[in-house]
């Protein structure tokens, strides 16, 4: 026999061997094999870069250390956004002491700038829980610059084309108290002085103010003043949620008179209402939301309401398919409806119609001759906030787009 | 695998088949404690398809296709008698803390306020409460819950329900509360009491809470993938283990949509190996811990691209029949319902691996133990939940006869429904799952055929004499009751287009069944 025939004979008698052995091991026998050499392999748990940051951020509480005050790193929180309408990306730091002296007192202290430089400095004094929480209390100390702030000229025929910019500034001392006699009711008062500067605005695009516009139009664009404010509040809210809310309604007026400290020409008194219902229907999946709200300003005779104050309509919060601060007057009403439907548990849907108009006699409120726009737009959100909103309007002026981290009401 | 798999290795059926324990059990080093980060669970599930999504039967079932006791598993209703006092003991092996209580931690962050406690035995208590709204309500889920997962045959904790006056508790002087700062503060009276002004009290003004002790070595939870690379004994891929498979089947049962991995644990146990338990049933029945379960949870992942997309482009005038379903009010159950209900389309909160696998077999084996509860012991189970509205109870009792009963009537119909099978004095003895519990009136005609069958090689040859009969005896031809030792048979039974073959081996004189395969 040739030794290959041999080789080969014998491998297979080795083989077949091999087998008749394997066909007798018991599963219980294998299994134990498996295992052993799998113990033997045996190494710590390998996780994908994405699960490890999120682990690693968990652990760390990075998002409650952003989001809740008096976390923080060592109670500083960046902040993010804020500003007034129009500041562009803003960034800054906040820091945070909550729940001092036995859980009654908070304290803050803010600064943050955009690209543009509009600027915020504030530091607040909060006593919200005081009574039980039956009761609140604060001291705030304000400083705001606003570079780029639009004006159009006075009333509801201001023309798109008469955008300017002039530069608002103001300093606050705010004190602000008041009651929740039950949960659901809030009756407030306060006392301001604000100090405010007005100038030349720095939007390369649009001119000054103060060149288009003179003080027989834009009242107080040539001298400003300081004001004493006094403020008296009531409401009654019942709404489910106040960030995201799906039932319930809010129900506030307020009532402001602005003392002219410094030169006497611009005292006035404001009173404001705000109406909003939300009827849910579908079990909360899909809600009616409806806002109305008027402000009424009164000025104390031989003086005029500054136009940097006047009430404003247009932006992302009342007529939407407008610019913001697209029109201003004494006088102002705006009404808001939507219909929002849930996509998702994350996601709202809405489609919604805005009206409204400034006016300068209060013969003229009415619902004639009332600016319109509408559009749809989408919400992220938790069960109790909207997060971050996008809305598309369009007016006769054309389509606007927003993306807004609250949300519209 | 351990069922009917050559793998060019060896027979089809091993000298030790069909296998009941399957013994994972060997020490190892204590694997590293880990999390899981809920927002990665939920993004991994829902987009990326993690696990093995093959087609393929689980892999840790014997020859008979049951799951073998395990660290995962323990055969319990359908293998031991489970009697009324089995049933509500369930895990329990004491009678729950004794007090007084002393706080030692206590925990703000989460779904639920709670605390652990030690009791005067020093035992340690994990306490969770009701909320305001619905007094009772995720207590008795919790409790109810545990008592079925338990019969079923996983390990899951122990549960009390605990009654105790506020001025009773005592707090340890070296308790620390982390607060939602991330500070650990020292946890005072008037801390627990403000974090006890939300709960739901009885109506004496006692607290009512829901015990759960410790389990000891835990190592954090496990995945319904994929295995434990630092764990030897964890061999067979969790997406294809038969009973996180059938997992579903319980889960829709009892509206358990919190069933993913943040709810189990790992946990290391003394003698040197990880045992898998079920955690954490407060989202099941009619319950979401906090509040009424919502109308999606079941119904709906909480990511759905078809719905999300039909609601968005329909204006939100089109909207699924889950938002119309209309609910009892008992605050103390929430929301649950039965005629809603759709066995097949129950879904937990996000894709589970382990039910997206799961094939008819698998929910065969599990709608086979579910059936196995009786009327009767849905009523005593449900009763652990200390409901003090008996309408309620009856309520929920009515509902979980009216879910098991839906469960059984789908499930049954997608295989073979025949079980039960037993050789003696010559003949194949079975029954008709359909026809026992009622979902058929007649029994059905079946044809029954037999074959010699090759064990090294899995052929067959048909060995004539086969017989149509809608009798649940088929006398076996002697050719099988007369043939030699270590021969194999496969009976098949026919019906419809679904069929079961009984494979026989002939031992120590008689035929012993060692193994059932259904299609």
């Amino acid at each position: 026999m040739y030794p290959l025939v041999r080789v080969t004979l014998l491998a297979l008698l080795v083989t077949l061997a091999s087998n008749a052995v394997a066909q007798d091991v018991s599963r219980a026998v294998e299994l134990e094999q498996r295992r052993q050499k799998k113990i033997s392999e045996s190494r710590p748990e390998s996780r994908p870069l994405v699960e490890k940051t999120l682990l690693w951020m968990q652990e760390k509480k990075i998002q409650e250390k952003l989001e809740t005050p008096g976390a923080g790193f060592k109670g500083i929180r960046p902040k993010f956004g804020g500003l007034s309408t129009g500041s562009g990306f803003a960034f800054g730091l906040q820091y945070d002491r909550v729940r001092m002296l036995d859980g009654q007192f908070d304290f803050s202290m803010l600064g943050a700038a955009s690209l543009i430089q509009y600027q915020l400095y504030q530091l607040k004094f909060d006593f919200p829980r005081l009574a039980n929480e039956k009761a609140f209390f604060s001291l705030t100390g304000r400083r705001r610059a606003m570079p780029r702030e639009d004006y159009f000229g006075p009333g509801p025929n201001s023309v798109k084309d008469t955008r300017t910019s002039y530069l608002y500034e103001d300093t606050t001392a705010e004190i602000r108290g008041g009651i929740r006699p039950i949960r659901w009711t809030h009756i407030g008062g306060g006392v301001d002085w604000v100090g405010i500067n007005v100038g030349t605005g720095t939007d390369p695009r649009f001119p000054s103010t103060e060149q288009l516009f003179t003080e027989a139009i834009a009242p107080g664009v040539d001298q400003q003043t300081d004001f004493l404010k006094y403020n008296l509040s009531a409401a009654v809210d019942t709404r489910d949620s106040q960030g995201n809310p799906r039932r319930g309604g809010y129900y506030g007026v307020n009532h402001t008179i602005y003392d002219d400290r410094k030169l006497g020409r611009y005292s006035f008194q404001r009173t404001e209402m705000e109406l909003q219902q939300y009827i849910p229907f579908s079990a909360g999946h899909r809600v009616i939301a409806a806002r109305f709200g008027v402000s009424l300003d009164d000025p104390k005779t031989g003086s005029r309401v500054p136009f940097y104050l006047q009430k404003s309509l247009g932006g992302s919060n009342d007529l939407r398919g407008f610019r913001e601060f697209r029109f201003r007057d004494l006088n102002q009403m705006i009404g808001n409806l939507e219909y929002r439907w849930e996509a998702w548990s994350g996601l709202d849907m809405a489609i919604f119609a805005d009206a409204g108009k400034v006016f300068a006699d209060r013969k003229e409120f009415d619902f004639n001759n009332l600016e319109n726009s509408y559009g749809f737009g989408f919400r992220f959100n938790t069960a109790k906030n909207v997060f971050w909103r996008i809305d598309l309007a369009r007016s006769r002026e054309g389509t606007r787009a927003f993306l807004k981290f609250e949300n519209v009401f | 695998m351990l069922v009917l798999s050559r793998s060019g290795e060896g027979q089809v059926f091993r000298s030790d088949d069909p296998l009941k324990i399957d013994n994972d059990t060997k020490r190892i080093a204590k694997p590293l404690r880990r999390k899981i980060n809920d927002y990665y669970d939920f993004l991994e599930n829902t987009f990326l398809k993690p696990g093995d999504r093959k087609s393929v039967r689980a892999v840790n079932v014997n020859t008979l296709g049951e799951v073998p006791d395990s660290s995962w598993f323990t055969n319990r209703i359908g293998t031991i008698p489970i009697t009324p006092q089995s049933l509500t003991q369930a895990a329990n092996r004491g009678t729950g803390p004794v007090g007084p209580l002393t706080i030692v931690e206590g925990k703000t962050q989460g779904v639920t306020p709670g605390f652990r406690v030690q009791d005067s035995k020093g035992e340690v208590y994990f306490i969770k409460f009701d909320p305001a709204t619905n007094p009772e309500m995720a207590t008795a889920a919790e409790m109810i819950s545990s008592k079925f997962y338990y019969a079923l045959g996983y390990n899951v904790a122990e549960y009390y329900i605990v009654n105790f006056n506020l001025e009773d508790l005592k707090i340890s002087a070296e308790a620390k509360v982390t607060n939602e700062l991330d500070e650990q503060k020292p946890l005072t009276r008037q801390f627990v009491e403000k974090l006890l002004s939300t709960i739901a009290r009885n109506s004496d003004g006692s607290i009512r809470a829901m015990a759960s002790k410790l389990i000891p070595g835990g190592i954090g939870p496990f995945k319904f993938y994929g295995t434990r690379a630092d764990d030897g004994n964890d061999l067979f891929p969790h997406e294809h283990r038969r009973e996180l498979r059938g997992y579903y089947i319980f889960c829709s049962w009892l509206n358990h949509d919190d069933s993913r991995s943040i709810n189990t644990l790992d946990a290391y146990d003394e003698q040197g190996f990880v045992k898998h338990y079920l955690l954490d049933f407060g989202s099941t029945l009619g319950s979401g811990s906090v509040i009424a379960q919502k109308l999606r949870p079941g119904n709906e992942y909480m990511w759905e691209a078809g719905p999300t997309f039909g609601r968005l482009f329909s204006l939100g005038l089109w909207m699924p029949g889950w938002v119309s379903v209309r609910y009892p009010n008992y605050p103390s159950l929430g929301r649950i319902e039965s005629e809603f209900f759709q066995p097949h389309k129950w879904k937990p909160e996000y894709p589970n691996a382990a039910f997206l696998n799961m094939d008819v077999e698998d929910a065969f084996w599990a709608t086979r133990l579910l059936m196995m509860f009786t009327d009767d012991d849905i009523r005593l189970a449900t009763s652990t939940g200390k409901l003090s509205n008996p309408e309620a109870e009856a309520y929920l009792s009515r509902i979980l006869i009216e879910r098991r009963n839906k469960i059984g009537n789908y499930w049954l119909r997608q295989v073979s429904s025949l079980d039960g099978f037993l050789v003696t004095d010559g003949s194949l003895l079975f029954e008709d799952l359909l026809v026992k519990y009622g979902f058929e009136q007649k029994r059905r005609s079946h044809k029954v055929s037999f074959s010699a069958f090759d064990n090294a090689n899995g052929n067959r040859k048909d060995l004539g004499g086969s017989v149509e009969t809608d009798s649940t005896t088929v006398s076996l031809p002697a050719s099988l009751t007369t043939a030699p030792e270590n021969s194999f048979f496969v009976v098949t039974l026919s019906a419809n287009t679904h069929a079961t073959d009984v494979f026989l081996k002939r031992t120590a004189g008689a035929l012993r069944i060692v193994g059932v395969q259904r299609k």
